[in-house]
């Protein structure tokens, strides 16, 4: 079982979008995937048509009294299950403190599902906080979408940073361009500089592209609903890269 | 799993406007396509897919489909052909559920059915799918409709389920999908029983009971000689070895029931069939061991046993053909038709003589007595020639309680054969352990002098005898243990409770 996240700091950069995509790809190739809505927003959930409300809400998740098992969802698509959002989750920080190993417990409740999912992603509010730090204990890979500013790669780094400060095993960081803008010449001159210079920076970027925005309307992955696009071709060349990246 | 069935039948078409009347307003339907599609379904050649309520199955070129008895699927990729071993799958899920269930038997193609298929999908008030509806029409005019529930929802599948059963014309089904095709495949589940002959009754005729029993190991014979020549898997011919145990085991314990000499004409051609079989065998679970056994290697890399398992494979290919050559031979064909000719007429011809009741009892007393006597002298120093014989007694006892079963009542037989199981597995275990040790030993030296073996494999065979040096030093504890339950009073007196007249 591969697990992944899509992890920012910021928000509104195209994290929901690649969870959404990514996951609907692995599963389309034939991969058994679930996808973990952890932002209490709730905007991956939303997509999927699904209600946004898990029985006992993030503390019964995180203290174990419900199993993960009975909040999953099937989505409209096959192999693809939906852990959903739940407003409550936004109290989930307090709760991850009062557990015994309060940065491991998000790898522990994956942990029984490694026979039953090849591929999980976990779609991360912004922030950084106790959720975030599981969450980067409990991923393979961790994928960062940045849109093209100086000011993100400098966050790149940070994060790049304090992951190889972890003891014992550590994720992949692998950053890649969102929301590109092929018309600002800052956008184009970052993403060819940075994808050639930087280790853990792909090659493939994802555009800013309407269709992509349209995901909300048509409640579906736009690699679903326009799959010749070339929103859709985007997403499936940085799958191809994410999974050939860690094999 | 729901109470409600999610399955129905209807006499011509199921028209998909009255379900989606029915739905309304909770759900709303989206209709696929109907497309013509070729069915076809999979089973070991023993059912044990149909057995568990499983079907496993796939439409044209699509996925293979694995189907629970709850309405839950698996899927997962097709091997390139049919029959197919599970190593041949993809490695996944659907191979992982699979394998308790059919490992180490392969899957067959056993039936393939034309059908007109609609996949449609119900939405509930978000328009998220919650269920989808599978109906399937076949020439004969029969529909079948099945509500597929999508996980998180299952309570939204029964209550659509409920609502179709009040659609007119719909039926809730009694049979699945699977067992509406296997009606029209060439074998089924049902055969065994059907071509068994009439159950054995307290009165009926010695003879005749024994020659029924032995039609029925005959009949398995028979039923496993294709799979085996085609090496389709290996428990053919493990089945084809035990029905012909169990015949020479009957001759020999009952066989002089049956009319002239029939049991001293036929008791050296079953030895020579056994004989036959014996090698391949051996080496079938040689190789199914050798994983298990590499794996618990401690200084050798399980790496160094690659050229005896090389060797394995050379050394059965060549049994292999001598089993094959056998198995087609003119003795074989002649001796498997006498022989049920015989069988036939002892059957027809046989009146009078004792009831097999008493036979039964009899015979079971006696084979008991046999036990007793020998495993009262095993200690856990015993040489491993009285542990090998106190093992056949054994099995000659469960052979008698297996096929006289019937005379008696349950209650009495259960305790009993679960505490002769018990003692057999663990003999199994001796047994095993002591032929296996020797077998590295002596396959060691052919290696050695046809110079296929490099020093590390060497090393590492030796290393394998040592685990099974250990493995039958427990064996021998552990026997000790288990004979003394069996040997108990309260086994003697569930015998004499048995073989009371």
């Amino acid at each position: 079982m591969k697990v992944y996240a899509t992890y920012n700091i910021k928000g509104g950069v195209g994290k929901t979008s690649a969870a959404v995509n990514l996951a609907h790809l692995a599963a389309r190739s034939g991969h058994n995937v679930l996808l973990w809505d952890l932002d209490p927003q709730g905007a991956a959930t939303y997509l999927f048509r699904v209600r946004p409300k898990v029985k006992g809400g993030s503390r019964a998740l995180v203290d174990g009294t419900r199993s993960l098992d009975d909040a999953i969802k099937a989505t409209d698509f096959d192999g693809l299950d939906l852990l959903p959002a739940d407003f409550r989750y936004r109290n989930m920080d307090l709760q991850l403190d009062d557990m015994k190993r309060p940065t491991r417990r998000i790898h522990q409740l994956l942990r029984p599902f490694e026979g039953e999912y090849d591929v999980v992603f976990l779609d991360c509010p912004p922030s950084i906080s106790l959720l975030s730090e599981n969450v980067m204990h409990a991923v393979d890979t961790l994928l960062v979408p940045m849109i093209p500013a100086t000011l993100s790669v400098r966050t790149f780094d940070q994060l790049s940073g304090f992951v190889d400060n972890f003891d014992g095993r550590q994720p992949q960081v692998s950053a890649f361009f969102s929301m590109v803008d092929g018309r600002k010449r800052l956008h184009r001159e970052l993403v060819e500089q940075l994808s050639a210079e930087r280790k853990g920076v792909l090659r493939t970027a994802i555009p800013a592209l309407s269709i992509i925005e349209q995901m909300a309307e048509q409640r579906a992955p736009v690699t679903a609903f326009a799959p010749h696009s070339v929103a859709a071709m985007c997403y499936e060349a940085l799958w191809h890269e994410v999974n050939g990246t860690i094999g | 799993m729901s109470a409600n069935s999610r399955a129905f039948t209807k006499q011509g078409a199921v028209e998909i406007e009255a379900i989606a009347a029915a739905l309304q307003p909770k759900f709303a339907i989206t209709a696929g396509p109907e497309e013509a599609v070729s069915h076809t379904w999979l089973d070991t050649f023993d059912w044990r897919l149909h057995e568990a309520g499983i079907s496993l199955e796939y439409l044209d070129d699509g996925p293979l489909i694995m189907q629970f008895p709850d309405g839950n699927r698996l899927q997962g990729p097709r091997p390139k052909k049919w029959p197919a071993l599970l190593h041949d799958l993809p490695a996944g899920r659907l191979r992982d559920a699979l394998d308790p269930i059919v490992a180490p038997r392969a899957l067959l193609s056993v039936v393939t059915v034309q059908r007109a298929v609609r996949e449609s999908r119900v939405l509930n008030a978000d328009e998220k799918t919650v269920a989808r509806l599978l109906t399937e029409s076949s020439d004969d005019g029969t529909s079948r409709l099945q509500v597929q529930p999508l996980r998180g929802y299952e309570a939204d599948a029964d209550r659509i389920a409920r609502l179709i059963a009040r659609v007119d014309g719909l039926k809730a089904s009694a049979t699945t999908p699977y067992d509406d095709a296997l009606t029209l495949a060439t074998r089924s589940p049902n055969d065994q029983v059907q071509n068994l002959p009439a159950p054995l009754q307290p009165e009926t005729p010695a003879p005749v009971a024994v020659a029924n029993m032995l039609a029925q190991f005959a009949a398995v014979i028979d039923d496993n000689v294709a799979g085996t020549i085609a090496a389709t898997d290996i428990e053919f011919l493990h089945d084809l070895r035990v029905a012909v145990r169990r015949t020479r085991s009957i001759l020999k314990l009952a066989g002089d029931v049956l009319p002239a000499n029939l049991a001293e004409r036929f008791q050296p051609e079953f030895k020579w069939l056994g004989d036959l079989t014996t090698p391949v065998r051996d080496l079938d679970v040689y190789l199914v061991e050798l994983d298990n056994m590499a794996a618990g290697l401690a200084s050798a890399d399980p790496r160094d046993l690659d050229p005896f398992r090389s060797f394995l494979v050379r050394h059965r290919s060549a049994e292999r053909r001598r089993l094959v050559r056998g198995l087609r031979s003119q003795r074989f064909k002649q001796v498997m038709s006498d022989w049920r000719d015989e069988l036939a007429k002892v059957a027809a011809d046989s009146h009078g003589g004792p009831a097999a009741t008493s036979l039964a009892r009899q015979r079971i007393e006696r084979a008991f007595r046999k036990v007793v006597r020998r495993g009262k002298r095993i200690a856990a120093d015993s040489p491993s020639e009285d542990v090998h014989e106190l093992r056949k007694r054994c099995k000659e006892l469960r052979y008698l309680l297996e096929v006289f079963r019937p005379l008696f009542a349950d209650a009495q037989y259960r305790p009993l054969i679960k505490e002769l199981k018990a003692l057999q597995d663990t003999l199994g275990d001796f047994q095993d352990g002591e032929v296996q040790r020797e077998a590295v030993r002596e396959f060691a030296a052919v290696m050695m002098e046809q110079g296929a073996a490099p020093p590390a494999t060497v090393l590492a065979m030796g290393e394998l005898a040592a685990q099974l040096d250990a493995h039958q030093l427990n064996a021998r504890g552990a026997l000790v243990g288990v004979l003394r339950p069996f040997l108990a009073n309260e086994n003697r007196d569930r015998i004499k409770a048995l073989v009371r007249r």
